[in-house]
């Protein structure tokens, strides 16, 4: 499955990249999109420097550590994202990108599974997507929240390493803390 | 996020994320969780209970006012206590006085008054004081969210007439300090006399020195505002007094927390007149506020720390009956307190500064405002009580 981006406002270049997955697949994205995530910007400057191909037009970066989904999901956040070149707005065009962007995001994570957000933080770590990583640690931290400490401990696959005496004396000095939790 | 019930997904080991995200993801938690996650394993335990975990926690949780609302908030106290019933404070939106939670008051008070003497970083400092003896404070430093409070040492000066209490963060320190001043009456008119200065870090108070007292005058009223914490200094109102005729004038006085100097400022040319029972200093959006005046409060607003020229009259609001200010909030909200001529009646008016919309507030009591955040501060302190 590759995707092909929408047509770019007229005034922005559409100089495009391809970036291949794990699994094969290839994403045609726009270069405004693409630089956001810094990992692929500096491999390209890396390319423009030792001066192999033209701007763009046959290079193909590799992302070995990225799903096909996984990467499908970034990029359609990342186009949902301010453009860093794009005409600017005044204050009423603004506010309605805003509360675009919220319902985007809200659909977003609707469907979600909790496990897709680790992949996905994974990623954008990997990509050094800052805005990318921003929201899906943020969404994540939501999710987790109201979790018990048991839930929280198989979902990060993290060994207890407290004697049960001392995870009983900590439930009960702070017991408050762990009142109104959801239920596993 | 689709919330089916199968059980969360065993992680596979080479997706494990790195130590920094997983500590990123936790200080956007809100302190119960971030308390309850603790108990996850050591390694979480210890990494949480680090300054930096805990200043980057506050980051996050200060610049709530960036959301959707742009609301901070504040807490509130009733003045007067009786020690039949805990004292309870009041959590709201500081923009509306929206009251959104009720905390209990974790230590006892005996029966008098209690005072918010300030807040930083989600850390309260609380004064008690017992029935008619002003000077004789019990001093608390405590913070909600985390469910942990401390008694300070009394003081070793003894007790006196009047006292002044600031609480500040001292930021080059990463510490906190209460100042203490406590003044003699002369003829009615309270000498400022001993400065004290309480240090968390040290947990004891010192004696400070203090150059300019040979001139001041306390101002012989009782402001119950927090004294104002701007650009690493506490400020108050007080008065010099100068010459052989002894002219008095009104001066603000600051305590620097670094350096634990005092300095003098003038107040805004033009509000001389204006001083009385009614003025106040506040905070307002990190700078300096001066609020005075008779028939109407005149918001007087340092734009430039320390230069005179740059006091501006932000706001006027106009006032029907004589009132005493109770809070002035960062956002610009006054909540005023006065008393009906005609039937004795005490009203508490919320004004917002900037539309002079007026709401009556549904409260029957003078209180104790400050602002309040949610923080981690003095996780990691020493010898604080748990509750």
């Amino acid at each position: 499955m590759s995707n092909t981006s929408e047509n770019p406002k007229p005034s922005s270049s559409s100089a495009k990249m391809t970036l291949k997955t794990s699994d094969n697949e290839l994403f045609e994205v726009e270069e405004a999109v693409a630089m956001k995530f810094c990992t692929v910007k500096q491999y390209f400057e890396d390319e423009k420097d030792s001066d192999v191909a033209a701007r763009g037009s046959t290079t193909v970066i590799p992302l070995p550590n990225v799903h096909s989904a996984v990467l499908a999901t970034l990029i359609s956040y990342g186009k949902k994202l301010p453009q860093s070149n794009a005409v600017a707005d005044n204050h009423e065009e603004e506010e309605t990108k805003k509360k675009e962007r919220k319902k985007y995001e809200q659909g977003l994570l609707k469907n979600l599974m909790p496990g897709e957000l680790l992949d996905l933080i994974s990623a954008a770590n990997y990509l050094d997507f800052k805005e990318g990583l921003e929201f899906f640690n943020q969404a994540l931290a939501d999710h987790i929240q109201n979790k018990s400490v048991e839930y929280v401990r198989k979902f990060f696959g993290i060994k207890n390493d407290y004697e049960p005496h001392e995870e009983e004396k900590y439930r009960e000095e702070y017991a408050w803390a762990f009142e109104g939790v959801d239920e596993d | 996020m689709s919330e089916t019930r199968e059980l969360p997904i065993l992680r596979r080991r080479k997706n494990d994320l790195p130590d920094d995200i997983v500590l990123n993801i936790l200080t956007r938690l809100p302190a119960k969780s971030v308390i309850r996650f603790r108990c996850v394993c050591k390694t979480w335990d210890s990494s949480i209970t680090t300054p930096n975990f805990i200043s980057t926690h506050l980051n996050n949780f200060a610049h709530d006012h960036d959301n959707d609302n742009g609301d901070g908030y504040i807490i509130h106290m009733p003045l007067e206590t009786n020690s039949s019933n805990r004292a309870v404070c009041t959590v709201a939106f500081d923009r509306t006085f929206d009251r959104i939670s009720e905390i209990e008051v974790p230590f006892d008070l005996p029966s008098g008054s209690i005072q918010i003497v300030g807040s930083c970083n989600g850390l309260l400092c609380i004064a008690c004081t017992s029935g008619l003896d002003i000077s004789d404070y019990v001093i608390y430093l405590w913070n909600p969210s985390i469910r942990k409070f401390k008694r300070l040492p009394d003081s070793c000066l003894g007790k006196l007439g009047f006292v002044t209490l600031g609480f500040a963060y001292h930021s080059e320190n990463n510490d906190y300090k209460v100042l203490r001043i406590s003044s003699y009456s002369i003829e009615g008119s309270p000498i400022p006399d001993k400065v004290e200065v309480y240090t968390l870090s040290l947990d004891s108070w010192r004696r400070v020195g203090m150059s300019l007292r040979a001139n001041l005058m306390e101002l012989n009223y009782c402001s119950l505002l927090p004294l104002p914490l701007v650009s690493g200094a506490l400020h108050w109102i007080s008065c010099v007094v100068e010459g052989e005729e002894e002219r008095k004038s009104v001066v603000i006085v600051s305590f620097d927390v670094n350096s634990e100097e005092f300095r003098m400022l003038r107040i805004p040319d033009g509000a001389m007149s204006t001083v009385g029972y009614q003025t106040r200093l506040a905070s307002f959006k990190g700078k300096l506020a001066f609020l005075t005046g008779v028939d109407q409060y005149s918001i007087w607003v340092m734009r430039e720390y320390g230069v005179l020229e740059s006091w501006n009259k932000l706001f006027v609001v106009p006032l029907e009956r004589f009132p005493h200010c109770i809070a002035f909030t960062m956002c610009g909200s006054l909540l005023t307190h006065y008393r009906e001529t005609n039937n004795r009646e005490e009203k508490f008016v919320l004004v917002d500064t900037e539309t002079l919309h007026e709401k009556d507030f549904d409260i029957q009591q003078p209180l104790s405002v400050a602002t309040f955040m949610e923080s981690l501060t003095l996780l990691d302190g020493a010898n604080m009580v748990s509750y």
